[in-house]
């Protein structure tokens, strides 16, 4: 039977979770003006923790048949496939499931066994037809349900490089439903047709990833990368309640660690996904202040968390955080800076995108300007040369073209994700020291650990 | 509201980097982002009420987002705002020809800005301007100094001018 372990205030028994949070608190003022306010909250396993390096996964590859798979694409991807047969251990549960206008069960749920008859049956799938996704995950989902509950890690890996027509809310309401029976999804685009914006949707419940792979080599790249992180998952299905002041608007939320993402909250609950081993995981939090009148801001929240490799295997943590208001002759701790800042460019992308959709040449232009300086200043040579040939495109056909704009799109957020996780890793011991605003009784302070 | 320095766009107190053109709004190389509660929102004052005014300046430097243009100039004795032509060494220092500022309704000897007789602080004079010049969207009667301020929005009659000083 489930226990679950509640941590409340201050404790004297470590919890498997510590949690820290860093604001931008310094350079907001009282005042019933509108102001903008920045929270960084990180999460990772304690020191003590036990962080396994594998539990058991369940995984539900689901593929895009669809006709525009045909060629190289379905090539690599089926031996993209095949290489995840041995990359899995014997206590792992592996279906295939492919798709186009229907779905068919390649290799139904079940252990790895008889490696070359699997490969086989991989290697029998043909292109053909449209893209449908809902039935591709209608039946990965079934698959994946067949395996005993709460002793695997589950995991749809979806692969497509198409639009899907009609069923996106289905799909966006299938993804829920799988996230609140702890499965996740994580979903690449190959190519350039697919729709980045639905697939950023479909992985939000559970808290996957999106991803998109420019070059049919790079699935198995990804793949080997995604399942080394869901084998050391620490912790799982983590929703963080935050009872903001009522004068506070949560604008826009990213997961910046381990992965760049969009994050989805609904009635305050924020769904952050899962640990992969003791990387931690960290959010940016853009949050609108309608008014403030007090020096300090209490905001009490509770962390749950499911951990398979502790007992008890759920957790709760609740506390309070103290934001204190003004102090701007303190420094913002340089993560925080660097998140906001390439947070931007991510968003100066998809804003020149939005202009150039409305039809407004001019702005799309003069923001792509900006953008291709910054992407320069920041040392993202190969981008900002993206960049200025999208401008140039721009002025001539007065269109974004796809490629780059998602190249871009992905490229910072890879970027975002790098440059954090080295400024967490290299720790960022200093910035704690003269920059956070009000730790909390739960914050580890020994942010040198991260490995 | 913050003014970013870059490109004169507006965003809210707290923001750290301009939605508009990325740039860093707490550290400007010497050319703060200013807060717009004690500047933009500013109403000129003729009774010298309590303004954030400019007492000294070794350079000026503008910003006209409709052009994208950043031109910084010294300051020595005063500065004059107009149009000309561009090689004319008689043009205004800030000639507004290259921002489009015929169509918009600049007139030639526009407006200038300079020390105040009293030497207390940098004011703008409109020089009889056919459109007229307003500070934070106040219409300056012409041929009377006002105190400007650092993060001003003036327009020259259509065309509007973000202005910095060092």
């Amino acid at each position: 039977m489930k226990q679950t372990e509640v941590y409340v205030g201050k404790h004297h028994t470590p919890s498997p979770l510590a949690l820290s949070l860093t604001d931008s608190g310094a350079h907001l003022q009282k005042g019933d003006h509108e102001q903008i306010g920045y929270f960084l909250l990180q999460i990772k396993p304690s020191k003590t923790a036990n962080v396994k390096s594998r539990s058991p996964l369940n995984l539900a590859v689901v593929i895009d048949r669809s006709t525009s798979m045909k060629g190289d694409r379905l090539q690599k991807v089926k031996s993209a496939t095949g290489m995840l047969l041995e990359k899995l251990a014997p206590t792992d549960l592996l279906s295939v499931v492919s798709y186009s206008d229907r779905a068919e069960v390649v290799i139904p749920a079940g252990p790895v066994q008889d490696k070359a008859r699997l490969i086989a049956q991989i290697s029998s799938m043909q292109a053909a037809g449209g893209t449908e996704i809902l039935q591709g995950l209608v039946a990965g989902l079934r698959e994946i349900s067949k395996a005993p509950k709460g002793e695997y890690i589950n995991q749809i890996i979806l692969l497509t490089d198409g639009h899907t027509y009609g069923d996106d809310r289905e799909c966006i309401k299938l993804a829920k439903k799988a996230a609140d029976i702890g499965v996740g999804i994580s979903a690449f685009g190959l190519g350039s047709e697919w729709n980045d914006f639905f697939l950023d949707k479909l992985v939000s419940p559970s808290g996957g990833q999106s991803g998109y792979i420019q070059e049919p080599e790079q699935v198995i790249h990804l793949l080997r990368q995604r399942i080394s992180g869901l084998g050391a998952l620490f912790a799982q299905n983590m929703r963080l309640n935050v009872t903001f002041p009522r004068v506070v608007e949560v604008r826009d939320m990213y997961k910046v660690t381990p992965f760049t993402q969009p994050v989805e909250w609904d009635n305050e609950t924020i769904h952050l996904g899962a640990i992969e081993g003791r990387a931690p995981l960290s959010v940016l939090m853009e949050l609108q202040f309608n008014r403030i009148d007090a020096d300090e801001l209490i905001i009490p929240y509770t962390l749950r968390a499911d951990l398979p490799s502790e007992t008890p295997s759920n957790l709760v943590l609740s506390d309070k955080y103290r934001l204190k208001i003004g102090r701007p002759e303190k420094k913002l701790p340089r993560k925080l800076m660097e998140a906001v800042r390439l947070l931007n460019l991510t968003r100066m992308n998809d804003k020149a995108w939005e202009e150039a959709q409305a039809g407004d040449v001019a702005a799309a232009t003069k923001r792509m300007n900006y953008l291709t300086k910054r992407l320069e200043e920041a040392g993202m040579n190969d981008l900002a040369q993206t960049a200025m040939s999208q401008t140039m495109q721009l002025s001539q056909e007065g269109t974004i073209g796809k490629t780059g704009r998602i190249a871009i799109k992905y490229g910072t957020r890879a970027k975002l994700t790098q440059n954090l996780s080295q400024m967490l890793r290299s720790g960022g011991g200093a910035d704690w020291l003269n920059g956070s605003t009000g730790l909390n009784d739960l914050f580890d302070e020994n942010e040198e650990d991260v490995s | 509201m913050i003014i970013c320095a870059e490109c004169g766009h507006k965003e809210l107190q707290g923001a750290l980097f301009c939605t508009e053109c990325g740039e860093h709004l707490l550290e400007l190389g010497g050319m703060p982002a200013v807060s717009d509660q004690i500047t933009i929102e500013r109403k000129p004052n003729l009774l010298g009420h309590k303004q954030e005014v400019v007492t000294r300046s070794q350079e000026i430097m503008f910003m006209i987002p409709s052009s994208g243009r950043r031109i910084n100039l010294p300051f020595q004795n005063k500065i004059r705002i107009g149009r000309g032509e561009p090689e004319d060494p008689q043009a205004p220092e800030l000639n507004l020809t290259l921002d489009d500022g015929g169509a918009a309704g600049v007139s030639r000897e526009h407006a200038e800005i300079r020390m105040s007789d009293d030497g207390i602080s940098l004011v703008i004079i409109d020089l009889n301007s056919t459109n007229g010049t307003f500070l934070n969207h106040f219409r300056l009667p012409a041929q009377l100094p006002y105190p400007v301020a650092h993060g001003d929005e003036i327009y020259f009659a259509n065309l509007v001018v973000h202005v910095f000083f060092r």
